[in-house]
């Protein structure tokens, strides 16, 4: 499993320095404009995408699935390779610039970094979602794919819907200051970072019930 | 001592093609040839073998134990070569096989040097730098360096030219020296089966139309030419025939059968000439029925 990560960090060095370079000179200009945390975030997403379609790209067009599968490793250490290698790069690129504004501002005092860390996990859902997607569409067991949209329609959805009700009824009914209380406390980042170890157990299983590593 | 590989009723089905039911074994220290046309289901054998696609439903032992995804240890006895060769494309050969080498505790660097001077293969170019024959050399390599007890070929000459493709084969055939090691080895190439296979395996349609030692083929299967003005003879054991007035040709897949019935028949200026594998084997994929008594 280290053996792997080591290599894929090895291997994609390049764009990982080139995304570390420019969150962190993006960081640098945020922090000169006095820009909010948010901000910040927002256009750090690019930067996050860029990166990953990136990675995702050389990985698909190299057939690395189709490699590992060939290594004397088992499909479950694979599948929570990939994972790992997802949130350590994911981690890496955010720390360098979350975490000076965790130092600059006070969590429990300034709602925009809560704002900030649920949108950081939403990404990463979204990450993690689209890794399973990919490997459903290999997985014989249509009844996987059906559960997996259901959860993310209804996560997103959901989601959805609070951001609509609260725009529309916030300070004007209980449902709208419900809907607000949740969007603006830390619940929201909690419910934002729920899914992500929720989705590591299945995301394995799909990967593991695969019925092609061709690539 | 196990079956170097042993698959059984091994099925796998895909919307227009169904591989199966595969029933076939190999012992060490042997070659088995995989012969087939494009699209018979070799290809696809191998990858259900390999893990690389799960098959529907039978079984497929490796050495005695099966090739559970979830376990590693049947991997390590297993090289392959595949139809795709699968690098870390920016990193030079020696680089993909230094990882490779962290993943099988025989891996010997030895071999990967001695391979590669013999193959002419030069170890600091890119992957992506490679042409597709350096790029099969590459593979067989990577698969020979942790001293395989069964070697997988999935038509690994293709792309080599003939003194490449000449010095694989012997490499092969030291392969085989201890005794204990095996290949199965698919192609379509058969003058190198010819050289190499003890046992050949015909795959037509996703069936296996014939398993035969390859002795036994070239020893049976003979071009025979007479003369008899009688036309509508039936012989046994005749895959193909064609005739000139009395002259007469046939392709006969048991020729002591038929210079029998011949010679009851009373046929003059008889003359049998005997048949290269691959015509043979041209004989066999074309799927006359006679072949089939043939089966050992």
């Amino acid at each position: 499993m280290w053996r792997i990560l080591k290599a894929e960090f090895n291997y994609n060095a390049n764009v990982l320095v080139l995304s570390y370079f420019v969150i962190i000179v993006m960081f640098m200009i945020g922090t000169l404009l006095e820009l909010e945390p948010g901000s910040f975030s927002t256009v750090s997403w690019i930067v996050y995408y860029f990166a990953f379609s990136i990675l995702a790209y050389k990985m698909q067009k190299e057939k690395r699935e189709r490699l590992y599968a060939g290594l004397p490793v088992t499909l479950a250490r694979i599948g929570v390779t990939r994972l790992l290698l997802l949130l350590i790069v994911y981690s890496s690129l955010t720390m360098p610039w979350l975490f000076p504004y965790f130092m600059e501002y006070s969590i429990f005092h300034d709602k925009h970094l809560w704002t900030v860390l649920a949108s950081n996990f939403l990404i990463l859902s979204s990450l993690m979602f689209a890794i399973s997607f990919h490997d459903l569409k290999f997985c014989p067991v249509k009844e996987y794919r059906f559960i997996l949209i259901s959860a993310v329609a209804f996560y997103f959805v959901s989601a959805i819907f609070l951001v609509v009700v609260k725009g529309l009824f916030a300070d004007k009914n209980q449902v709208g200051d419900f809907a607000s209380i949740i969007l603006n406390w830390p619940i929201f980042t909690i419910l934002c970072f729920i899914p992500i170890p929720v989705s590591i157990y299945p995301s394995v299983v799909f990967f593991t019930k695969r019925t092609s590593f061709l690539g | 001592m196990a079956n170097a590989f042993k698959l059984t009723n091994l099925t796998k089905t895909f919307s227009e093609f169904q591989l199966g039911p595969l029933n076939l074994e190999l012992e060490p220290g042997t070659v088995l040839g995989y012969i087939g046309p494009n699209g018979s289901g070799k290809t696809t054998t191998m990858h259900c073998m390999v893990g690389l696609v799960r098959a529907d439903g039978g079984e497929v032992e490796i050495f005695g134990r099966p090739n559970d995804l979830n376990k590693t240890e049947w991997k390590l006895d297993i090289g392959y070569v595949g139809d795709t060769h699968v690098f870390y494309e920016n990193w030079s050969g020696e680089k993909n096989l230094k990882f490779l080498s962290e993943f099988y505790p025989d891996w010997s660097n030895k071999i990967v040097l001695d391979l590669a001077r013999r193959f002419n293969l030069e170890l600091h170019k890119k992957a992506k730098a490679l042409s597709s024959g350096n790029r099969v050399k590459l593979a067989l390599i990577a698969a020979l360096a942790h001293s395989p007890k069964l070697l997988l070929l999935d038509e690994p000459t293709s792309g080599l030219d003939p003194v490449v493709r000449s010095e694989v084969l012997d490499v092969l055939f030291e392969v085989l020296e201890t005794g204990e090691r095996a290949i199965f080895y698919s192609t379509h190439i058969l003058s190198d089966i010819s050289r190499l296979a003890h046992d050949l395996a015909f795959l037509e349609n996703g069936k296996i139309t014939l398993r035969t030692p390859k002795d036994d083929l070239t020893d049976k299967w003979r071009k025979i030419s007479f003369r008899l003005a009688q036309n509508n003879l039936k012989l046994e054991a005749v895959v193909s025939r064609k005739h000139e007035g009395a002259e007469h040709q046939v392709i006969s897949s048991d020729h002591e059968v038929t210079l029998k019935q011949l010679g009851a028949f009373g046929a003059e200026n008889v003359q049998e000439n005997r048949m290269s594998i691959d015509e043979i084997a041209v004989q066999i994929l074309k799927g006359n029925k006679n072949v089939a008594n043939t089966q050992s």
